[in-house]
């Protein structure tokens, strides 16, 4: 069995276990693997009470979305999901400019770790008070090359919209590696 | 759920640019440590203001004034909601945002604290940013101000500026950085260390990497190893039409 992942982060309160919580609604999301079909390893991983969510590709390759706490954040913790790290989402809480910070140095930290594709997420970005994209791009310093999209986290329509664009990400990555 | 946090995470002149740049509509409440703030916004423009005492309720400065001098606090907590019946509220701050907010900066006794990505340099390059609509907000301006925002499209940097204008170099930053927080002038991409997906490697050699990107891997490897591709190109499809059909 092949396992790959998608990290999700941000800092406290910034949307992670709920964005996570709406994948698992979809019924068909979830897979439990048998046993017979996984290592003990991978067993242990799929278990783990980690805030995760698997999607079932084939009966052979499976996608776990995993929710990595930024605050406290323990580069251990990455190291072990970034051997088969596709990619990952950093989520901004759209409406707490006191993440502005956090997300920064969660942003630096993950650069330095890894050179994973990544995209950030605006969540909360359904509300009429939330900051602007435009400025929440300004502050975290990124670059026009790093997507930035809204997000609302209780949306599936949005969520599915935020793996998506990391997949395109990673493919544009991809192409630019090439070139 | 509201905007809510500190002046130290984010100034009130960020917030009146982010006012603007959202067209947002409703209520700033700031809490200070002995007043309180009050600022109707509608369409991105401020429409009324005031501060209260908090001791005996009584306010002490309303519109023009209340916001020059809550321009002045750098330590409150905000909370901003969305209030869509303010759009019929009257206008009550004839003045333009931009010029409220220069001449909040200019009243200062001491610097608005920066950002990080307001910090400049000499050799910051710097681009003029689109104008307001009306022509209020230049009134605001001190002269050499002025000459910054009609030579910066040329020199780019206020190093070259200087050197022209013969404008000390601190003046020239201390002056470019107001018009920048006010959002008259933006920085510029060239040369900015900005995040991007293309992070130096530390600690982990570029083999692993591969690895643990497949669709990468599958289109950087040459050779023989090539055959993997349309197998790794498949898989990754599938991991996209999988999550489309959630």
């Amino acid at each position: 069995m092949q396992l790959y992942n998608i990290v999700v982060t941000g800092a406290h309160a910034a949307g992670k276990s709920q964005f996570i919580q709406t994948l698992q609604k979809v019924e068909d999301s979830l897979v439990i693997p048998q046993p017979s079909s996984v290592t003990s390893f991978e067993r242990q991983r799929i278990e783990a009470p980690l805030d995760h969510t698997s999607i079932f590709i084939d009966s052979d390759v499976i996608v776990d979305i995993f929710n990595l706490d930024g605050d406290p954040f323990d580069p251990s913790s990455f190291a072990e999901r970034e051997i088969s790290c596709l990619g990952y989402v950093v989520l901004f809480n759209s409406c707490r400019p006191v993440h502005f910070a956090e997300t920064l140095r969660l942003l630096h930290r993950f650069t330095m770790l890894t050179n994973a594709p990544f995209i950030v997420a605006a969540t909360q970005q359904d509300d009429p008070a939330a900051i602007p994209l435009s400025y929440i791009r300004q502050r975290l310093n990124l670059s026009e090359q790093i997507p930035l999209v809204p997000c609302v986290t209780t949306n599936l329509e949005s969520v599915k919209q935020v793996l998506l664009s990391l997949l395109d990400h990673i493919e544009h990555q991809t192409y630019e590696a090439l070139l | 759920m509201a905007l809510e946090g500190s002046l130290r995470d984010m100034s009130l002149v960020d917030l009146f640019r982010i006012f603007q740049l959202g067209q947002k509509t409703g209520m700033l409440m700031l809490v200070g440590t002995q007043e309180r703030g009050i600022i109707s916004i509608a369409a991105g423009r401020l429409v009324d203001a005031a501060i209260i005492r908090s001791a005996d309720r009584q306010v002490t400065a309303v519109r023009e004034d209340a916001i020059l001098q809550l321009l002045q606090w750098d330590d409150a907590v905000f909370a901003f909601r969305h209030d869509p019946n303010l759009l019929k509220r009257p206008v009550r701050i004839t003045k333009d945002s931009t010029w409220l907010m220069l001449e909040g900066l200019r009243r200062r006794t001491r610097p608005l604290p920066l950002q990080p990505h307001q910090v400049l340099t000499l050799d910051t390059p710097l681009e003029l940013a689109p104008l307001p609509d009306n022509d209020e907000w230049n009134a605001g301006l001190a002269m050499d101000q002025v000459r910054l925002l009609n030579l910066i499209g040329v020199y780019r940097t206020l190093r070259v500026f200087c050197q022209r204008t013969g404008i000390i170099p601190d003046t020239a930053i201390r002056l470019a950085s107001e018009l920048v927080i006010v959002g008259l002038v933006e920085i510029g991409t060239i040369d900015v260390p900005v995040i991007s997906g293309t992070p130096k490697p530390v600690g982990q050699p570029d083999t692993a990497i591969l690895q643990a990107q497949p669709v990468l891997a599958s289109r950087v490897v040459a050779g023989p190893t090539r055959r993997a591709l349309p197998t790794k190109r498949a898989l990754f499809d599938a991991v996209v039409r999988r999550i489309r059909e959630l």
